[in-house]
């Protein structure tokens, strides 16, 4: 189980230190510095970002992992 | 032993109220249209919960209120993934308890949680107009308020005088209130009777205090605020292109107060 939760938390902070985020309206910004900060926050940043970029909140989100 | 019944008491009493919850006898749920753009607006609607008793109501953002609930129970948290954080974002932020005197407003901004109070001094001019919502015979109000005009619908067959955001003060539940440029409507589309004590009603309860003059049009400023990029962002030119479009979206910004009072 622990394992199962180490993998897991390994895995999430690998997609999250440095990914392209794809707006809802389809603009792609590379977000690069998140080491440090909660999800809460990067959420929020994301927020704003798709705020500045379409003019609206975002509804889901697109991570690319490869 | 009877003091020691008298102390708990007192004390239970002290925790309830430094938690921020509220006693729930009846639940409005509300959808709000609104364009928050001056030009080229999209369009967008959210869904609010207003939680009811005899004496104060609590509004919410829908998402919020669940995204809420869950944090109580420690089944999301600051490190969620952002997938499952997305689910429970909003464009309004401000969690809002209205009693017939005061309003005291929550919200947080980017990193921090704040709190004012307003004075509940709302003005209604009452018109001999009615329609029906539903099944409420509903009349019309008038009030200049926050820089807009507005009117709302209210139904004596409901008597609490609470309704959406901060409107209240009419002789009964708000349904319908909305601005004469149409940028904000809100319309009520379910009331229930509920009976439980909503502990997640505001999570924050020792938020900063802030003077409302001082908090005025956060959101604007917190678009352009060059912190925010640098925090997440390395390519200085993607910054430079990101706080461009910022710029023009702060100053095309349409909130629903366009005034303190």
């Amino acid at each position: 189980m622990k394992k199962t939760l180490l993998v897991g938390a390994l895995f999430i902070t690998s997609i999250v230190s440095a990914f392209p985020f794809r707006t809802s309206c389809g603009t792609v910004v590379n977000v690069t510095q998140t080491e440090g900060y909660t999800m809460e926050q990067i959420t929020n940043f994301l927020q704003f970002v798709n705020y500045n970029e379409c003019g609206t909140k975002p509804k889901g989100i697109t991570i690319y992992i490869h | 032993m009877k003091i020691y019944y008298s102390l708990f008491f007192f004390f239970f009493i002290i925790l309830i109220k430094s938690q921020g919850g509220i006693n729930v006898v009846y639940e409005a749920d509300y959808k709000l249209v609104y364009k928050n753009q001056i030009q080229n607006a999209i369009t967008q609607d959210a869904a609010f919960v207003l939680l009811i008793n005899e004496k104060e109501s609590y509004y919410k953002n829908m998402n919020q209120y669940v995204g809420d609930s869950m944090r109580l129970e420690k089944k999301l948290h600051e490190n969620s993934p952002i997938d499952e954080q997305m689910k429970y974002i909003s464009d309004f932020p401000e969690n809002i308890g209205t009693t017939t005197g005061k309003i005291y407003v929550t919200f947080k901004t980017s990193n921090e949680y704040f709190k004012y109070e307003e004075t509940n001094n709302i003005n209604w001019q009452l018109v001999n107009e009615f329609k029906t919502i539903g099944k409420y015979k509903c009349q019309k109000a008038i009030t200049k308020k926050y820089g807009r005009t507005w009117v709302a619908y209210f139904t004596k067959e409901i008597p609490f005088p609470f309704g959406p955001y901060k409107f209240s003060k009419l002789p009964g539940l708000i349904l319908e209130v909305f601005d004469d440029k149409d940028d904000y409507h809100f319309t009520m589309y379910n009331f229930r009777k509920r009976k439980y004590y909503c502990s997640s009603a505001n999570l924050h309860p020792n938020a900063k205090a802030v003077k409302k003059e001082k908090i005025f049009d956060y959101q604007r400023k917190e678009l352009t605020d060059p912190t925010l990029y640098n925090k997440f962002i390395e390519d200085p030119e993607e910054r430079r292109s990101l706080l461009k479009k910022a710029g023009n979206r702060a100053k095309n910004y349409n909130p629903i107060e366009l005034s303190i009072y």
